[in-house]
């Protein structure tokens, strides 16, 4: 039992930053988006640069964040962290300009996986296989449940289609999904803010507010139709999710679980034609 | 655990699949089935389990409101299945909530029992904590308990270790956190094993918290040890309170137990020391018995020849020369009489502790020994008694009577006990261990004594039976004598023996002026 042999120093603080990461990590992906921003305001092609310059911004920016968290004040962490964001950049460029550009989203995972299988400090945010492999089989049912619940819901209540769109662009989603959008906000909201708040707090408010700042992640997000049921479809089933995400990772001490539920659930999402 | 969730997935899959079949509304009665999972959730796996089941519920009966009320508004109806909505979680979270506190404080009561009844057992300490840890581990629904126990008498913890991964390491650093509580006597409750500061882990992991309580067993006789309790996950304030009322008793436990096993060891030596007074008095007794039967025997034969001798001198005419053999013996008989007579009221002043005054004074040992060499040479034919001393032999420390009466006895000995003759020699000499002493011995080539009985030879009534000196008369009291007459004087009496080929009796006595006064003098 390690608290009988591991040395204890009770001089030492035993205060803990809130934020588990220095918040100047953001500032250069901060800037880009702003760059993006305003580019996209003063003429460029519309929306077009937000895609290829914001989002790998955004996604970087919490990616970035997650590994500084992860690696906890030594250094180390600048060159993965240039690394994935670099690959998201390629990945929206490439999908830009080709319909099936959109499997360069697969290099974010793939230069996450790769830090993680050889850097042990990963594991503090969860990339590691789960303890349970039966938390991965529980994360597949959350994730088909809920998506199977939002396509029913959606479709019997509101009357919202559910259709399998042409290939490129529901892969462009799902991957898009894969590479940037689930991959950064399970890392950064459960497996970096969730992970720190639950051992100060305990798992309820540390599962609230990484949820609440998750919530407000995605009711930013313009690609979210602005009408009163999807915004608060959207607060009820992000909820649940972010909550089983939570008990998952929390569990399982893996995002593995967490990660397959999102995916699942965004997938569905994408089924259901909103706008 | 999988399998009371599988079993509540079951109850929760077929009222969905009843609802949806029955095509029922969102008033419907049989979505009031949902409540037997729900419940079984929260009876199963807490508020939290119960909440969850509720929340489900929930989910599952929503297609079946929802479009009701998208399509017919807020009718009675579409309000019922509503309010249904929000009240599965409710009645799950909080039912989940009560079951648990009920089932804590079972465990508390239980594991309370438990260790009342265990301590009261006749188990061993290591054992019983054993014992004690498991069912602390049961109670708290801890990850692993640990009690760090020092007894005060011997300073070394015991330490017992509950914890799945087996075998349980059973190791404990001074300087670890249960150390200082220990020095501390301080409560401790570490909110993360891998995270916290003061302890850190050395893998970094996600997952739940290892959450560690560490509380000081005081009890009366002061700090007993440590209890420390790892929850994974979660360790809500009032398990702590259950820990902490658990710990109280679990000290107060092993202090009994402990002074149960310290009296249970007293009551033991006290009767191994019962039984070893009553054979010492069994033995006594017996020394008595043959000691006043030797007394007897001792005292009727010279009395018998005084009686025959002076019946002789009394009842017929004797002649002058028969007269005065008739006295000698007479008076022989009445000096060993009074020998006798002397010995038992020497031992009467040993045993009350009132010996004679000694008069204790710087004494010269060679004219005192050579008086009684020759004493004993003229008493004994069959002896070569031989005297040893170095010139200048400093003054001893000593009562003339008292070292006379110890040299006679050592040399009366030393004759009687070698009955084949031989060489006796008395010899007197500086110690060379210790300058300030000086040391007399007298050697004898007689019996020996045999090791086992040599410690016994200065108690009283003590007598060493060998077929050659059988014959040799005695109360058992020289010896006795003369080590009380030798510590009397401050001075030391030991014995060097070999069976078959004699004994060295050897006194050590204060010298009367150290060799350094003696050079300066």
């Amino acid at each position: 039992m390690d608290v009988l042999i591991r040395a204890f120093d009770p001089t030492r603080p035993i205060h803990r930053p809130l934020i588990p990461f220095p918040l100047w990590v953001f500032l250069p992906f901060a800037a880009v988006c702003v760059v993006a921003l305003v580019t996209g305001q003063v003429g460029g092609p519309p929306g077009m640069t937000v895609r290829i310059l914001g989002l790998p911004a955004f996604h970087g920016g919490l990616l970035a964040a997650s590994l500084a968290a992860a690696w906890e004040g030594t250094s180390g962490w600048g060159r993965h962290a240039s690394g994935v964001a670099l690959a998201l950049l390629v990945a929206s460029s490439a999908c830009a300009w080709t319909p099936w550009g959109c499997l360069a989203y697969l290099l974010p995972p793939l230069a996450v996986a790769v830090c993680a299988v050889g850097h042990a400090e990963c594991r503090r945010m969860g990339l590691a296989p789960p303890a349970d492999w039966r938390a991965l089989g529980g994360g597949v049912a959350v994730g088909c449940f809920l998506g199977g619940h939002l396509l029913l819901s959606a479709s019997r209540t509101f009357g919202y289609p559910v259709r399998l769109e042409l290939p490129a662009p529901y892969l462009t989603g799902i991957l898009y999904d894969l590479g940037a959008n689930v991959l950064s906000a399970e890392c950064f909201f459960r497996g970096t803010l969730f992970n720190r708040w639950h051992r100060l707090w305990g798992f309820w408010p540390g599962a609230l507010a990484a949820t609440g700042l998750c919530l407000l992640r995605y009711l930013g997000d313009p690609a979210l139709p602005p009408t009163v049921e999807v915004m608060a479809s959207a607060i009820f089933y992000l909820a649940l999710l972010s909550l089983s995400g939570c008990a998952l990772l929390w569990y399982s001490g893996s995002l593995l679980p967490s990660l397959a539920a999102s995916l699942l659930f965004f997938s569905a999402y994408r089924m259901l034609h909103v706008w | 655990m999988v399998n009371g969730a599988t079993g509540i997935l079951c109850a929760f899959a077929a009222v969905t699949t009843a609802l949806a079949w029955s095509d029922a509304g969102p008033a419907a009665g049989l979505r009031h089935l949902y409540l037997l999972p729900t419940l079984w959730a929260a009876l199963r796996f807490g508020g939290l389990g119960g909440g969850s089941g509720g929340l489900l519920a929930a989910l599952l009966l929503a297609p079946f409101v929802l479009p009701a009320i998208e399509r017919r508004g807020l009718t009675g109806e579409t309000v019922e299945g509503l309010i249904s909505l929000g009240l599965f979680p409710f009645v799950g979270s909080v039912t989940g909530l009560l079951a648990r506190r009920a089932r804590i404080q079972t465990a508390r009561y239980r594991a309370l029992l438990t260790l009342h009844r265990t301590l009261t057992g006749s188990a061993a300490l290591p054992r019983l904590l054993e014992e004690l840890a498991e069912q602390l581990r049961d109670a708290l629904e801890a990850h692993a308990v640990a009690i760090v126990l020092v007894p005060l008498a011997t300073g070394r913890p015991v330490v017992v270790v509950r914890e799945p991964t087996a075998p349980a390491s059973s190791a404990f650093v001074a300087d670890s956190a249960a150390g200082w509580v220990m020095r501390s006597g301080q409560r401790l409750f570490l909110g993360d094993m891998a995270s916290d500061p003061r302890v850190r882990s050395a893998e970094p992991a996600a997952g739940p918290p290892r959450r560690v309580l560490l509380l000081p067993l005081e009890a009366r006789e002061g700090r007993l040890g440590v209890l420390a309790v790892e929850r994974r996950g979660e360790f809500p304030r009032e398990l702590r309170a259950t820990a902490r009322s658990l710990g109280l008793q679990l000290a107060l436990g092993i202090e009994n137990a402990c002074l149960a096993d310290r009296l249970r060891r007293f009551a033991e030596e006290l009767e191994e020391k019962i039984q070893a007074a009553t054979r010492r008095l069994r033995e006594l007794d017996r020394a008595k018995s043959d000691f006043v039967s030797i007394v007897s025997h001792e005292l009727r034969t010279p009395l018998t020849s005084i009686q025959g001798f002076s019946e002789l001198l009394l009842s017929r005419p004797t002649s002058a020369d028969a007269s005065g053999r008739y006295l000698a013996a007479i008076h022989r008989e009445a000096e060993r009489l009074g020998r006798i007579v002397a010995d038992l009221l020497d031992l009467s002043r040993i045993e009350s502790g009132q010996g004679d005054v000694l008069r204790v004074g710087p004494l010269a040992l060679a004219p005192l020994i050579d008086a009684n060499v020759e004493l004993f040479r003229s008493q004994s034919d069959s002896h070569a008694i031989d005297r040893e001393m170095p010139d200048g032999l400093p003054a001893a420390l000593a009562d003339h009577d008292a070292l006379d009466r110890v040299l006679k006895n050592l040399l009366s000995n030393a004759i009687k006990y070698s009955p084949a003759g031989g060489r006796v020699r008395v010899w007197a000499r500086p110690c060379a261990e210790e300058p300030d002493r000086v040391e007399l011995g007298v050697e004898d080539q007689g019996v020996g004594i045999p090791a086992q009985v040599r410690a016994q030879i200065f108690e009283k009534y003590c007598r060493v039976p060998h077929p050659e000196t059988g014959h040799v008369r005695g109360l058992g009291l020289g010896l006795a004598l003369v080590k009380s007459l030798v510590e009397s004087q401050g001075g030391r009496i030991r014995v060097e023996s070999e069976v078959g080929a004699g004994s060295r009796f050897i006194v050590s006595l204060q010298m009367a002026r150290p060799p350094a006064e003696m050079h300066s003098a």
